[in-house]
């Protein structure tokens, strides 16, 4: 089921002559659909229960963690994921895109890689010099 | 009930009471019956069995009246101690319990359709296992919503209608939204539709699908759930009882 007053970008109680202007600016299927269903009142009122229905239940599933189940099939009721950001999130100074993310992660392992290659040679040189010192000592008491 | 108002709100009787589980599976049905935009005088008269079922809660009157308008917050509160709090067998029953409230009038709204499915994943219910417990509880199979937002559906569906004015709720996905199915007085024909069966069923098939129902809808199965729980399955049984006393008389 789709959301028709979020595809025509009009409030829910918009009047007949709202639809009527927003109709040119939606391809002909939809068009058809919305005079159809949304031009008579009988048909209206049984959408709108239904839609009402629909948008709590996309709240609720997007609040609950519900959103990427099994019943819920996300193609047919796409128009009813809440959006979860905020409406405004006020001006952002810099773009983070996935590449960025990824360009980040990637370089955060490198960066561990060779720090964990430098520890263990780190390790390693500290080992072989007190093994060295302990041979030494135990070679002098001998002696 | 508006915000304003000196009634407290579902979040305040929840946290007052001490049968938090029978309050929000009052929640949840009173959601499953208003869903389709208007609770009927049955439904009601079923609500307000399960208020006085629950004596120490003189509240939940008010609990329903603030589900009526299927609240999100409200629900959202009722829908996740339900989720956190039953076990799979209480999960089970309650999709039970709510699939009796849905089809309590022998047919299953569009909108309620939808209620349904929300409540099958919520429980934790694969659609296998929903679509399985609904045809053992409403002794048809588990409907296809349908889009009411196309033309093809409600063409279909006004077809449907003038072919068969009285038998669409049956043979169709769902009833009309417009009509007071829960009000309507037993008549063979309800009574057929309660007990989920098509027109001119022998008497043999009559006494199956009442003995198979009665089975799966008794209400001592959901004691496990609480009073809240049992006095709403004891009204839904009465109809079922009801439909059978119809049919065999």
């Amino acid at each position: 089921m789709r959301d028709l007053y979020k595809r025509l970008r009009i409030p829910e109680d918009a009047s007949d002559e709202t639809i009527r202007q927003a109709l040119p600016s939606t391809d002909a299927p939809l068009r058809q659909d919305v005079e159809f269903v949304l031009l008579d009142p009988r048909r209206r009122g049984v959408y709108d229960r239904n839609r009402r229905v629909l948008v709590t239940i996309g709240k609720l599933r997007a609040h609950l963690g519900l959103t990427y189940t099994r019943l819920w099939a996300r193609s047919d009721f796409k128009d009813f994921w809440p959006d979860l950001a905020p409406a405004d999130p006020g001006p952002r100074k810099r773009r983070v895109n996935s590449l960025m993310i990824a360009h980040a992660i990637r370089t955060a392992h490198r960066h561990g890689r060779r720090h964990a290659a430098r520890w263990g040679k780190w390790w390693i040189s500290l080992w072989a010099i007190v093994i060295f010192a302990l041979l030494v000592a135990l070679w002098r008491h001998l002696m | 009930m508006t915000d304003d108002s000196p009634m407290p709100s579902f979040a305040d009787v929840f946290h007052r009471t001490s049968h938090k589980q029978s309050v929000c599976i009052l929640a949840v049905l009173t959601w499953v019956a208003a869903c389709d935009g208007r609770i009927a005088q049955r439904e009601q008269a079923l609500l307000d069995k399960v208020a006085e079922a629950v004596d120490d809660v003189a509240e939940l009157g008010v609990v329903e009246a603030a589900l009526r308008l299927g609240r999100p917050h409200d629900l959202e509160l009722a829908c996740r101690y339900l989720r956190a709090n039953l076990d799979r067998g209480g999960k089970r029953l309650l999709a039970q319990l709510a699939i009796t409230m849905a089809i309590e009038d022998g047919s299953l709204a569009v909108s309620e359709n939808f209620v349904l499915q929300f409540l099958a994943d919520l429980l934790g219910l694969s659609p296998r296992a929903f679509a399985k417990l609904f045809e053992q509880m409403a002794h048809r199979p588990f409907p296809h919503a349908g889009d009411p937002s196309s033309l093809r559906w409600w063409r279909q569906r006004e077809a449907g209608r003038e072919a068969q004015p009285e038998s669409f709720a049956v043979a169709g996905d769902a009833r009309d939204d417009d009509s007071p199915a829960s009000d309507e007085p037993m008549t063979p024909r309800v009574a057929l539709r309660v007990l989920g069966l098509e027109d001119g069923a022998s008497r043999e098939a009559i006494h199956g699908a009442y003995r198979k129902l009665a089975k799966t809808r008794h209400p001592d199965r959901f004691a496990p759930l609480g009073q809240a729980a049992v006095a709403t399955a004891t009204e839904a049984f009465k109809r079922l009882h009801e439909a059978y006393a119809v049919l065999s008389a």
